[in-house]
């Protein structure tokens, strides 16, 4: 049967039923365009979206003999933010992350221009190689490997020993928050240089010869050319840094001793102990720490433009 | 190929669609999980796996590999190091543990909590090596039949090493001296922390303080913090803060002395404090929901013969309740001071230390835990 005789037999003529079969088929094809899409709708309704739920009911419930009661309250967020010690805790850990973000762009900024400026494309590959190589070990491996840098007996106290500056070993920031500062810069700095490279790879260096040119100092055209440009790179690779580091619990478990302690470990005891509602409303406040960096950076989160 | 560039799906939409599925994924979760309980597979004849939560110094790589290869059933162990812990993830897991270890009082709570299913201790032949005693510990019976199997015990005390502590701690109350300051490594669990401040300031029910006692013992933490280098996470850190000379006081169990040296540390001494301690008395409990339980007790036979209980004494230098083993490491000329010091062949004196056991008022007690250990 073809497609004319069809719409002969059909009541509403030719053309109706032209339309109605093209009405079916687009439909179909919109409802195939999504299903693309279904496996990242699953990965971030199921692994981000449902835990994030439950953690946010959690913290209304309560605990009460070892027992989840869902008993609507908001008593838990009162106790976070009215004892003085979470209070602190939690100012403790975002300063720490934004520090941490700093001193993370700070490094990988220069780097990635000395990368991309003066070293040739090809040996730009095995820097950047050199920069991913930690992420080849784990995360743990990599955190207690600074245990064994800033111990008594690690490498810098070894070094000291060596060239005769100590005799007993001294103790360099491990157990205390330096340490852990230290630690959260390396094991962000790849998120940090990776970001900028991207950005820092795709600038017109001609706009900088430009600028010197026309008679701005080295400095200044950086600042006016450069800087204005990698903007958004930099506030993308900020939030990279940032927000995993305000949940952070290995870091500051392994190096800070009980000087370093973030609000992580602070959580993990909650859980452990059997106070998930507690735990659960530390960790949305945490959450809203990020919607609100996310939010006032949002425009900042398109992708592209980071690739100037 | 068209199709795909030509999508038109927008945020709005695939945050939506997440969302949806995000709510309903909990529920489907949950049925995944309830509808595992059937399908569990794993009978006693047929091998299998025993997922097993638990501590690290109750098995050894070795050992479940030749167990493994002997009865056809493998261990596969899941560390903690707070009984609470624990109890959380038995309670919320379901079929997936089929064996658990928690320490004495914390039986019960899991017997009343339905977590774990009671059985006839003389079914596993190996019980048979076990000291009468150990088999008769209240807290591990119940009419239904035994709710653990005893596997050892200790006392928590003070270790510390006499080459950097000149005027050594005699009492939990001198170990808050400032002399003492960044010298102290202890196991990162509040709630016997807690219990071990309870005592120090005098706690009669050190797991059941009042909210003036509880705040007592947390003024106490508090005076205690800045003398404690870390809280470690498993007590094997702090084997090897001591070893390595990053802590000079511990506060761990028996045995840590040996297990120091055998680190190549230094010779540790020991103050047993007279205000009194908490100690464990540790067992190996059957899941109620475990999926492969029926393998648990042949498993159990395997792990706790006498020649793995000598070999674990030797690791971890503290007592266990399998009096023959206990026969043969006082009988081997190498092992018999150790064992007669660690009480190995006196098993009575863990009866006389206050047990480790839930607190009356969890949240009290993590709660001022963490108020003094928050920054």
């Amino acid at each position: 049967m073809t497609v004319a005789s069809t719409a002969r037999d059909a009541s509403g003529g030719p053309g109706e039923e032209e339309r109605q079969r093209a009405d079916v088929k687009k439909e179909r094809r919109e409802w195939r365009q999504y299903v693309g899409f279904a496996p990242a709708a699953v990965l971030f309704g199921v692994f981000f979206i449902a835990p994030l739920c439950l953690i946010v009911v959690y913290s209304f419930w309560i605990t009460k003999n070892y027992e989840l009661v869902p008993a609507f309250t908001k008593n838990n967020y009162a106790t976070i933010i009215t004892t003085s010690t979470y209070v602190r805790t939690f100012g403790k850990t975002v300063l720490m992350a934004f520090l941490a973000t700093v001193a993370a762009l700070a490094l990988a900024f220069p780097f990635c221009y000395w990368l991309v400026r003066y070293v040739p494309k090809r040996l730009q590959r095995m820097g950047l190689l050199l920069v991913v190589l930690p992420f080849w070990t784990s995360y743990l491996l990599r955190v207690y490997a600074w245990v064994a840098i800033l111990g008594d007996h690690g490498a810098i106290n070894s070094l000291l020993k060596a060239l005769g500056l100590t005799h007993q070993p001294i103790r360099l920031f491990l157990y205390d928050n330096p340490g852990v500062f230290i630690v959260l810069v390396y094991l962000y700095f790849p998120f940090a240089a990776l970001t900028l490279y991207a950005s820092l790879e795709r600038f017109d260096w001609r706009l900088l010869h430009a600028a010197v040119d026309l008679g701005a100092t080295p400095m200044r055209a950086i600042a006016n050319t450069l800087f204005p440009q990698m903007r958004l790179a930099m506030v993308t690779a900020g939030i990279f840094v940032f927000i995993p580091i305000l949940g952070e619990y290995l870091a500051p478990a392994a190096i800070g001793g009980t000087n370093g302690v973030m609000m992580g470990n602070l959580v993990a005891n909650f859980f452990s102990g059997f106070l998930l509602p507690l735990g659960s409303a530390a960790s949305v406040l945490i959450a809203l720490v990020i919607l609100i960096v996310l939010i006032i950076f949002r425009r900042s989160l398109d992708t592209k433009d980071i690739y100037v | 190929m068209s199709g795909i560039t030509e999508i038109k799906l927008d945020r709005r939409s695939f945050v939506r669609g997440a969302l949806m599925l995000g709510a309903a994924s909990p529920l489907l979760l949950s049925a995944c999980a309830s509808g595992s309980d059937s399908s569990s597979g794993g009978g006693s004849g047929s091998g299998g796996d025993v997922n097993w939560l638990t501590w690290s110094d109750h098995y050894s790589t070795d050992q479940l590999a030749k167990v493994a290869s002997s009865t056809k059933i493998t261990g596969r162990p899941k560390l903690f190091s707070d009984n609470a812990d624990a109890f959380l993830q038995i309670k919320q897991t379901g079929p997936q543990f089929d064996m658990v270890s928690a320490d004495a009082l914390w039986v019960k709570k899991y017997m009343e909590s339905g977590l774990i299913e009671p059985f006839d201790l003389a079914s596993i032949s190996s019980s048979s090596e076990l000291y009468s005693m150990a088999k008769n510990f209240d807290f591990l019976n119940d009419p239904k039949g035994a709710l653990g199997y005893p596997f050892s015990w200790s006392t928590v005390q003070i270790y510390y090493d006499p080459n950097k502590i000149k005027t050594p701690p005699t009492s939990w109350e001198s170990l808050t001296d400032p002399m003492y300051k960044g010298l102290i490594v202890a196991e990162n669990i509040p709630t016997d922390l807690m219990a071990i401040a309870g005592i120090a300031t005098g706690s009669k029910s050190p797991y059941a303080q009042t909210p003036e006692q509880v705040s007592s013992a947390s003024n106490f933490l508090g005076a205690l913090k800045p003398n404690m280098v870390k809280l470690a996470s498993q007590n094997n850190e702090i084997v090897t803060m001591m070893a390595s000379g990053e802590a000079a006081i511990g506060i761990s169990n028996l045995g840590t002395d040996v297990r120091v040296k055998d680190a190549g540390g230094p010779e540790l001494k020991s103050a047993y404090p007279p205000e009194g301690t908490i100690g464990f008395i540790d067992s190996e409990m059957i899941s109620a929901k475990g999926a492969n339980k029926p393998l648990v007790k042949p498993f159990l036979d395997a792990m706790q013969k006498s020649e793995w209980i000598v070999a674990n004494f030797t690791t971890n230098w503290r007592p266990l309740f399998n009096e023959t083993a206990a026969k043969a490491l006082t009988n081997d000329p190498k092992t018999a001071d150790n064992a007669k010091r660690l009480f190995m062949d006196n098993p009575e004196k863990a009866l006389a230390m206050t047990l480790k056991g839930p607190a009356q008022d969890q949240q009290a007690y993590t709660e001022a835990f963490n108020r003094v250990f928050g920054a």
